[in-house]
């Protein structure tokens, strides 16, 4: 059954940059942002209008990028870096400003390179480490107030009020349609793949945010109408995957299509470029200090340190997530030198043992070299996952 | 037999300087002993190539070997603080004072102040080497490697030697560790996911982090470290039994204040002189010493006041250091957990004159007068090393004029991502601006004993190159 | 092989590796015969080889064949096979066959390792491989055997007979290579370099193990379980006594994907 208003993201999707270009030209400035911890809502309420950049999954812009970095930079950051320096990405061209969070310190190495070759115009906001502390929630307060400033100044408009609380609901609200798309792409008989929902995520990245919304909304109903509420009721026997760790953006679709191709089904993630930025975001106050508490005491990105084990709130989310998405296993994609994730894969799969569900982690780059060997691997996982349905249901 | 087995030379002091050495000022530690140069001498003729065999090793591929300039003194004593570190560091621990891991190249006054000692990733490999006694350079080589091993397996391989074979020797109890505290700054991308990423170990060390942001220059930041400070003085104070008062922190602050001026000064006075008055080992070793990376801030002040005074008298009357070339190839480096190695420098033509990473802290003095926890926050965020690097690049630029470096070596080692990514954009400037050469270098050698030839090939090359 | 065509039923496995292609005929539980062709360029004629050459052995006609699986990284181009199965299915399988009281499985082969974990029924419990990385791999081994000037197959006495281990640094095969040549320049012994070599590939090894966890028996798999100076250092590096094989190691891929064929076989 064809969604018809996938259709219609799509066709938004492929007509954006030809807006982007007409709004700038009527004066309309773009502020694009990469990391994790620019709260959009601002940028919005300004009259700005907010891009997600970056892309992955192209081994020549990695190379492109690697002359002004290094081989022991993850590959999303070089490839970012290489995306400013062939400088044809449409959402890039049309970026008058970058913001840059530092929650990813080698994402943020990326902002120095860009400004200092490719003359970027970046704003940067700093982001604490120790973001329960209430000294580090202070500093993160005061970077924000420090940030929105600057941005006033570059938006040409202080930031008012009411402005402020229809773009705090209106994200609130595309944040809401995001959570009950992935709760259709979990049920028995998917009625939208995860991988449909994953690229409408990304469409969230560029599409004008109201547009957006009304799409998410428009195809809610469309779900709604011709499946119904979502249940995740019965499992079938497929191989249910939910995919964990690096940053997988629009683009990079190298591990996906291998597990589709081996017959995975992924029925989740807690990915940044996935899910992630939509859970766990409760503004209290419509004021700058009411978002900074509200992104700061979000599940925290993984680059941010969690010295203790039991109250480790990412590994909490991700076993809500398995349980909420009835996942089977766990996909735990690392990318090389992505630290931040890397480190944690041996130890997160030893707290999932202990919850009964296998995690099978990839260690990889763009490169097409190690597809076969991460297809004999994802198999086996598909195989394993398989064989213990099949022991479940005899026992 | 190569030379790498049994017959390796062995490196000794010449009787001929022993009368005129013990003659000197012996040295004073923080715990109230006092050692003289009678005793040091005895411990590193007489005790130490014993014990420590490896560090004597004169091989062509020891890579930390000692400075056969054997006429400075001061950088004998020097070498007896590294030779001693290990029985020091256990009796402190014996006696109550809290040991603690820290980041590499940031201020220790808060930890020295607060009663602990603080000890960076190398030294404290080489503690957990040096646990074990009576090791050639090949056996000290293959523990080392056996340490860093048990680290990459617990964490991955893709990371940087130094900090997880630090943090893995800690966890593996061989060597006792109260307290584990780094900065979370710039400078190492793994120091932060590695301690995370140990906290599920079986041996529990308390770990106290504290935040450098990004944004140096703000006085929230100023305020968000101090804050981190302030619980850094606290959480020792808990495991010593007594905290510090202002007046210790204070009290710390003018000694290193002392130290980090005796260290500029001497380092300062060296690139001026018309013949280089250090050898490469000295001069590294002074600015390191002026982070007080060995254990005790005031013996490492008195070596520093020596070495300074060794200096003086060597310009003075025109004295170059042994083994140095007349007029070398002066080398500029750029990055941490890289080092360039000396002798080999030297054998080359070449003499190492600084690096702007320990160079960042003999730079960073505290303000003696107001609040110490701003003061120290304010020194640290200061550092220059830490700043955005463009600013850090034009440090560098002004280092390179006044070291009249004649090439400068930008490095990082394996598995640093905060490093590497900058590494080039530091090269471009400083190249742009000066017109000094640079060149890219990616290591991954930090032990003693590693296969170097692939980067001694091309700094040798680049020696060559200059000259 | 005195196997006949008759009623018993057969079954096949192949195992296509980067570097060998292996093929196993069983009949009535045991092994009637097997193939092993190095691995040319075309995948599917390499299968098809394999298994004719262990038809052959087996005295068998391709008719006699009641199931084929088919397995390694040209399982891809296997269109002679009743089915396709991953490597680390197969391996479970066939060491679980050989030696049932298997728990952990190490296998080596031309491109990549695997460290494989099974429960008391033979089922895959866990399993982790190389990432892009050669070392611990046939491959590797072949590269340093050129360096040495010596045959694969005596790399791992020649190791054996070291004093002392000399200290490889490097974290990537290309890297190994030329430290080696380093090393060899200073005067080194080979022995002694191939020791060190043989526990820097076992270090790396030993780091998928700790994903897995060891536990006895452990089995060694795969063309480099041939070699005894690996063997060694990963007894001695993983703290584990490896069972001693009672089967060529290279064909327990294959071996396995036969034993599936009979399982999938009574299924179908």
């Amino acid at each position: 059954m064809v969604l018809e208003t996938l259709e219609k993201i799509n066709q938004a999707v492929k007509e954006r940059p030809r807006e982007l270009v007409k709004a700038r030209e009527k004066g309309a400035k773009v502020a694009g942002w990469f990391n994790y911890n620019i709260p959009e809502e601002i940028i919005y309420a300004l009259g700005l209008i907010p891009i997600r950049l970056g892309t992955g999954g192209d081994d020549r812009l990695v190379e492109i990028g690697a002359r002004y970095i290094s081989t022991k930079n993850c590959v999303y950051t070089r490839e970012l870096v290489g995306l400013f320096a062939r400088n044809q990405d449409p959402y890039i061209i049309n970026s008058d400003i970058v913001a840059v969070d530092a929650t990813c310190l080698q994402t943020y190495r990326v902002a120095e390179v860009i400004k200092h070759y490719f003359k970027v115009n970046t704003l940067i906001l700093g982001v604490p480490k120790h973001f329960s502390e209430p000294e580090g929630q202070e500093y993160f307060r005061k970077e924000l107030q420090s940030f929105t400033r600057k941005l006033e100044v570059f938006a040409g408009t202080e930031l008012n009020s009411n402005k402020l609380s229809e773009s705090i609901k209106l994200y609130n609200d595309i944040r809401k349609s995001l959570k009950q798309l992935y709760k259709y792409q979990a049920i028995e008989h998917q009625p939208i793949k995860w991988r449909e929902v994953f690229d409408i995520v990304h469409a969230g990245f560029y599409l004008d945010r109201e547009k957006y919304l009304s799409l998410l909304q428009e195809l809610l109903t469309e779900l709604k109408e011709k499946h119904g509420e979502p249940v995740i009721g019965n499992l079938n026997g497929d191989a249910r995957i939910l995919i964990s760790g690096s940053i997988i953006p629009p683009g990079d679709t190298k591990l996906i299509n291998i597990i589709e191709q081996v017959g995975g089904r992924i029925v989740g993630d807690d990915l940044w470029s996935g899910l992630n930025p939509s859970l766990d975001v409760n503004i209290r106050e419509a004021s700058i200090k009411g978002i900074a508490g509200a992104y700061i005491n979000r599940v925290p990105h993984a680059a941010l340190p969690f010295l203790d084990l039991e109250t480790d709130r990412r590994l909490k989310n991700l076993k809500q997530l398995i349980r909420d998405h009835r996942a089977q296993g766990v996909l735990y994609h690392t990318l090389r030198y992505c630290d931040a994730f890397s480190f944690k894969a041996g130890e997160t799969k030893n707290v999932l043992k202990v919850e009964g569900v296998p995690l099978l982690e990839i260690h990889t780059e763009y490169a097409g070299s190690d597809v076969e060997a991460i297809r004999t691997r994802a198999e086996a996982f598909v195989e394993l996952i398989r064989n213990k349905n099949i022991l479940e249901n005899e026992a | 037999m190569n030379e790498l087995n049994n017959k390796e030379k062995i490196f000794a002091y010449p009787e001929e300087i022993k009368e005129r050495f013990i003659e000197t000022k012996g040295l004073d530690f923080r715990d109230g002993t006092h050692v003289s140069s009678a005793e040091i001498w005895n411990f590193m003729t007489l005790e130490a190539p014993g014990r420590f065999p490896h560090a004597f090793s004169m091989s062509r591929y020891h890579n930390s070997q000692l400075s056969k300039d054997v006429e400075f003194f001061s950088g004998i004593k020097r070498g007896y603080l590294s030779l001693t570190l290990r029985d020091r560091l256990l009796k402190a621990h014996n006696e109550g004072t809290p040991i603690i891991h820290v980041q590499g190249g940031q201020t220790v006054d808060p930890y020295f102040a607060a009663g602990g000692i603080p000890i960076v990733p190398g030294p404290l490999r080489g503690w957990a080497r040096d646990m074990q006694e009576g090791l050639s350079l090949r056996e000290a080589g293959n523990r080392v490697m056996k340490i860093l091993e048990g680290g990459r397996k617990a964490v991955s391989i893709d990371a940087c030697n130094n900090p997880i074979a630090a943090i893995e020797a800690i966890h593996q109890e061989i060597v006792p560790v109260d307290l584990i505290a780094p900065y979370l700054c710039l400078r190492c991308s793994d120091i932060g996911y590695a301690i995370e990423s140990y906290r599920s170990g079986k041996h529990k060390v308390p770990v106290y982090l504290l935040d450098y942001p990004i944004s140096q220059d703000k006085d929230w930041t100023v305020k968000y470290l101090a804050a981190r400070i302030h619980g850094l003085i606290k959480k020792i104070g808990e495991i010593k039994g007594s905290e510090a008062s202002d007046e210790d922190l204070k009290k710390e602050i003018k000694l290193e204040n002392k130290g980090r001026r005796l260290a500029r000064e001497t380092v300062e006075l060296s690139w001026s002189a018309s013949t280089p008055p250090m050898n490469s080992v000295e001069t590294s070793s002074t600015i390191t010493l002026g982070r007080f990376d060995r254990g005790d801030s005031l013996a490492a002040t008195q070596v520093l006041e020596e070495a300074n005074h060794e200096v003086r008298e060597r310009v003075k009357h025109s004295v170059k250091a042994d083994g140095v070339a007349d007029d070398p190839v002066r080398i500029f480096s750029c990055g941490s957990c890289f080092g360039l190695r000396g002798d080999f420098l030297e054998d080359k033509g070449g003499i190492h004159v600084g690096t702007d990473d320990h160079l960042s802290k003999i730079y960073a003095d505290v303000d003696e007068t107001g609040d110490p926890y701003e003061n120290l926050a304010r020194s640290v965020l200061s550092y220059h090393y830490e700043q955005p690097t463009e600013i850090r690049a034009r440090w560098v630029v002004e280092l390179v004029k006044q070291s009249r470096a004649d090439g400068v070596i930008c490095g990082n080692n394996w598995g640093c991502s905060f490093q590497s990514g900058i590494s080039r954009m530091i090269a471009d400037i400083v190249k742009e601006e000066t017109g000094v050469p640079t060149i890219n270098l990616e290591v991954a050698e930090l032990g003693q004993l590693e296969s170097v030839e692939q980067t001694q090939n091309r700094i040798e090359s680049f020696i060559e190159m200059l000259s | 092989m005195t196997t006949k065509s008759d009623n018993i039923p057969k079954f096949a496995g192949v195992d296509v590796g980067s570097l060998t292609t292996k093929s196993v005929i069983i009949s009535n539980g045991s092994i009637a015969g097997y193939g092993l062709i190095p691995t040319g360029i075309d995948t599917e004629e390499n299968g098809r080889l394999a298994l004719r050459k262990a038809l052959e052995s087996a005295n068998l006609k391709r008719e006699d064949l009641k199931y084929i699986v088919a397995t390694g990284y040209g399982r891809i181009s296997a269109p002679y096979a009743n089915k396709t199965v991953t490597e680390i299915t197969c391996h479970a399988r066939g060491a679980y066959y050989l030696h049932p009281t298997t728990r952990t499985i190490i296998d080596m082969g031309g491109q990549d390792c695997k460290a494989i974990r099974l429960d008391k029924d033979g089922n895959v419990v866990d399993f982790a491989m190389n990432d892009k990385c050669a070392a611990g791999t046939g491959r590797f081994l072949e590269v340093m055997a050129n360096v040495f000037k010596v045959k694969l197959n005596d790399l791992g006495s020649l190791a054996l007979r070291a004093k002392e281990i000399v200290p490889m640094s490097s974290t990537c095969t290309v890297f190994a290579e030329s430290e080696t040549v380093s090393l060899l320049a200073r005067g080194e012994k080979p022995e002694n370099i191939l020791k060190g070599i043989h526990h820097a590939i076992a270090n790396r090894v030993s780091g998928m193990f700790s994903r897995v966890g060891v536990e006895s028996d452990v089995f060694f798999s795969g063309g480099v379980a041939k070699n005894i100076g690996m063997r060694s250092a990963l007894e001695e590096v993983l703290k584990a006594k490896i069972v001693a094989p009672e089967y060529d190691p290279q064909l327990v891929g294959a071996l396995g994907a036969a034993v599936l064929a009979r399982n999938y076989s009574g299924k179908v």
